[in-house]
């Protein structure tokens, strides 16, 4: 099966800081989130794998070819939307998205006008006139107007206040269940997105530290809670104790390894919770690779 | 790469159309004040002279808009950011920026030969000692140059840093030099042409050092268009290596 990308061994550096060598390849169809605090390097692999920036080793594959900026074929099978939106300013939205249509013979103007009616962008503006909203929504409107078979998106809401930013997530959840193609979304906020993805990738400082479908994390992590008189130390996949009196609740990635290990103890087992998907990438971008190693 | 080439000067129309306004109007005065201003006529050597450190004049704002785009007036637009994303090859990109680099300057010299025409002079300036040749040298110094400013901009992207070292301080200096030196200019020829003719013999003597440097021979000539040809294509080649297109 051809892979919608595929990265390999791929590195670029930058004075004090190191992307991979990164191993990563996603599925056609699938959608993947790829989380990590700022500046983790999520931003640079969208760049790579558009070639704004060229990696200094390994290479990367788009639907099976190479992403060679002089045989740019692959590209039309590309939607990005960067972290910054860039258009001819004096030129209105409709004007902006005309220059693309030239380029991608698989363009559609009624999807277009389709696309800026339901986001409800103003084409008839210039786009330096634009809010950071309605750009975002032209950049969107420009990703997705060629039916790319790989949507690339970088944090595509950062910099929106909180009202704008739902509303184009909403807008976004929506067109993108419309069609069946690959989607790569960075993000830091997995809120953003936890109703989409099918698997997630984080990734601290420049590496990738977990790979996991989505499920198999809500399914692994569970908080429990238990009660005990004794003093607990360390346990099996805990991520986080908090005690309190004779209470003690766990925060465990893998929580049959963690009750297991409490039955040894033999103390008493009161609840276990399922754990919110937000809150399971927080304990692994904070916990680092440490967390993401009891994973595989 | 023709609808690169045609969107790109479809969006700079309004500066296009007004600088070439800009041109025509100080080539007009130039070339034809007896006529339209009932002014003395300026001898041919100097209105020539004139002409020149016009175009030289136009050729170097071109060269430090392009080495130092203006910002806070426009906002900055990443046009490479832009155009890298699209399904056209590198190759063509680097051609394209070279050829609106040079456009200007051509469409100034198809205008200043238009004006040779009209104003009758033509055989003035193709029998003059050395103006054919000074003029193919300007225009070989003008290919060097560009494909100079753009081979650095190239270079940029592999020595990041040099970058901050090239924008500040230098940027807000050499904006402000542009600007004055616009209206200097203005002034410069209002004057020498409505008043009087020590003054140009002043500013020619200023200027002749100068002058001494460009190439007043066809070999000169050759030599200065076969080094921007060459730097062109090279500029062509170093933007395909280029290593980020973010800016």
């Amino acid at each position: 099966m051809t892979n919608a990308f595929q990265i390999n061994r791929m590195v670029k550096s930058y004075p004090g800081f190191q992307l991979g060598p990164l191993d990563l390849a996603l599925e056609p169809g699938k959608i993947m989130g790829y989380v990590g605090v700022n500046g983790a390097g999520k931003t640079t692999t969208m760049y790579c794998l558009v070639g704004l920036v060229r990696a200094d080793a390994g290479d990367v594959r788009i639907f099976d070819r190479p992403n060679d900026l002089n045989r740019p074929a692959w590209k039309l099978d590309v939607g990005y939307v960067g972290d910054q939106h860039v258009f001819y300013e004096r030129w209105t939205a409709e004007e902006n998205l005309n220059f693309l249509a030239r380029f991608y013979p698989s363009w559609s103007v009624g999807k277009a006008q389709d696309l800026a009616r339901r986001l409800r962008l103003p084409l008839e503006k210039r786009a330096r006139d634009l809010s950071t909203g309605n750009r975002v929504k032209l950049a969107l409107i420009s990703a997705l107007a060629h039916s790319a078979k790989l949507l690339l998106l970088d944090e595509p809401t950062a910099g929106l206040d909180p009202v704008v930013r739902l509303e184009v997530l909403d807008e976004l959840m929506e067109v993108i269940q419309d069609e069946e193609r690959a989607i790569f979304y960075s993000t830091h906020i997995l809120a953003d997105i936890k109703r989409l993805v099918d698997d997630l990738v984080f990734l601290d400082q420049g590496r990738i530290i977990l790979r996991s479908a989505k499920d198999d994390l809500v399914e692994k992590w569970r908080t429990i809670t238990f009660y005990s008189d004794r003093t607990i130390g360390a346990v099996e996949a805990a991520v986080q104790i908090r005690h309190e009196g004779r209470a003690h609740q766990v925060i465990s990635s893998d929580h049959e390894a963690t009750l297991a290990h409490l039955r040894a103890l033999e103390v008493e087992i009161r609840e276990l919770h399922y754990l919110p998907i937000e809150e399971i990438a927080v304990q692994i971008i904070k916990g680092g690779s440490h967390v993401a190693a009891d994973q595989s | 790469m023709w609808p690169l080439i045609k969107a790109e000067l479809s969006y700079q129309r309004p500066f296009l159309v007004t600088g070439v306004g800009a041109i025509l109007a100080i080539l007009i005065f130039l070339w034809f004040s007896p006529v339209l201003f009932f002014v003395p006529e300026i001898p041919f050597p100097r209105r020539i002279s004139i002409t020149f450190w016009f175009l030289f004049w136009v050729s170097f704002v071109i060269l430090m808009n392009t080495a130092f785009p203006p910002q806070g007036i426009h906002r900055r637009e990443y046009r490479n950011r832009l155009l890298a994303l699209l399904p056209v090859p590198l190759w063509q990109l680097g051609i394209l920026r070279f050829l609106l680099l040079i456009s200007a300057w051509a469409a100034l010299i198809v205008i200043f030969l238009l004006f040779l025409l009209c104003a009758g002079d033509w055989d003035l300036f193709w029998g003059g000692p050395t103006w054919p040749q000074m003029l193919v040298s300007l225009s070989g110094a003008f290919l060097t140059g560009s494909a100079y400013v753009v081979f650095m901009t190239d270079l940029q992207t592999v020595f990041p840093k040099g970058k901050k070292f090239l924008r500040l301080p230098w940027q807000p200096l050499l904006n402000s030099f542009i600007v004055l030196s616009t209206v200097a200019y203005f002034l410069a020829v209002c004057y020498l042409i409505l008043q009087s003719s020590p003054g140009v013999k002043l500013s020619i003597r200023i200027l002749v050092p100068l002058v001494a440097f460009m190439a007043q021979s066809w070999d000169g000539a050759t030599v200065f268009v076969l080094t921007g040809t060459g730097m062109a294509l090279a500029s062509v080649l170093t933007f395909q290596l280029r290593r980020s297109f973010l800016e």
